[in-house]
């Protein structure tokens, strides 16, 4: 009886461990939608980032994402670029949000280009500015529109 | 009765000045929210000069074949708004992205209003002067000629919509020439624009 409740328990364990590997390997690690971990609602998806390097060095990154709202709404985004060891690469104008649009129930999709060739690697963010609460510098929670 | 009077004026004052104080806040540049405003503001600067690195560093227009950098002089940026601007507020964004991109290298001894930095040449004054060491004073033949300029300008519009309401649109139109050449290597513009109340003044 005692095997048969550890199995049971074994077993369901794996299943929610299972469960949760997959929404995590849904992501794309060089991007991060602001607020999407925590809300699987969440109306923007990036889908996938797209990169080479250019004839001049400079690493040219798009990103592919989907907006599952119904509504138009501009999105923005911003990017720390890093150098082989991992330190960022300094631009003052990559500390700004950047705006894009994205339409109703539509692929949507921003190209960036790297301030260097020292930039080796990239992370992306992405946040809707009218939601305070995906704002990364806020310590505050909130709702979903 | 005088002195009722008196206190009640005095309180309307106090009140009234209590009301018009408006505290002054730092702006979080790197997390500012949107504040529209009919001019042009330093958020504007930014995008139109982020813009132009941007579509300059995807052309391949400064990257010089074979490596190394190219020298760029900056040429005359007209400002043709209504507002008094210093062009500087672009040309320093987009001269500082350059150099970061380590693909180009600004000159200050020569640009079209003469040279920015005019000590380059004051320096070689020197020569020959007793009191300097000859050996510390900039040689004949040592500063380098610029491949490449930048030029551009600013334009402003107004449109009246309605009796009411007014837009602004800004141009930000800027080329990078080859000066061996005269040819554009590169050309860009920007545009923004802006409505409002046509109360409301842009300059």
């Amino acid at each position: 009886m005692n095997k048969l409740i550890i199995y049971i328990f074994i077993f369901a364990t794996s299943v929610v461990l299972s469960g949760c590997q997959s929404n995590a390997t849904g992501v794309e690690p060089r991007v991060s939608v602001v607020g999407q971990q925590k809300y699987s609602k969440y109306p923007y998806e990036a889908k996938e980032v797209v990169y080479s390097i250019n004839s001049g060095g400079f690493i040219e990154a798009q990103v592919n994402g989907f907006n599952h709202k119904h509504n138009y709404n501009k999105l923005e985004y911003r990017v720390d670029w890093l150098n082989s060891k991992g330190i960022l690469v300094h631009s003052s104008r990559h500390n700004q949000w950047t705006e894009f649009p994205v339409f109703r129930n539509q692929t949507f999709s921003f190209t960036v280009v790297a301030p260097n060739p020292k930039a080796t690697d990239f992370k992306i963010y992405i946040r809707d500015p009218k939601q305070n609460s995906y704002n990364i510098y806020s310590t505050h929670e909130g709702e979903i529109e | 009765m005088n002195k009722i009077k008196l206190a009640m004026l005095s309180a309307a004052i106090i009140l009234s000045t209590g009301c018009s104080t408006v505290a002054t806040k730092n702006i979080d540049v790197h997390n500012d929210k949107e504040v529209a405003v009919r001019g042009l503001n330093y958020k504007d600067f930014q995008k139109a000069a982020n813009d132009s690195v941007d579509s300059m560093l995807r052309s391949g227009a400064i990257s010089k074949p074979g490596g190394g950098r190219y020298v760029l002089a900056i040429s005359d940026i007209i400002n043709d708004t209504m507002q008094r601007i210093d062009t500087d507020q672009l040309v320093k964004k987009i001269r500082v992205a350059l150099l970061q991109s380590g693909k180009v290298v600004v000159t200050t001894a020569v640009s079209a209003k003469g040279a920015e930095d005019k000590m380059s040449m004051d320096a070689r004054k020197l020569r020959g002067h007793g009191e300097f060491n000859q050996k510390t004073v900039a040689g004949k033949g040592q500063m380098i000629a610029p491949d490449m300029s930048l030029s551009g300008k600013i334009i402003q519009k107004n449109i009246r919509i309605n009796r009411s309401e007014e837009q602004t649109e800004y141009y930000f139109q800027l080329s990078l020439t080859d000066i061996n050449t005269g040819l554009a290597l590169w050309e860009g513009e920007t545009v923004l624009g802006k409505r409002g109340s046509g109360d409301s003044v842009s300059w």
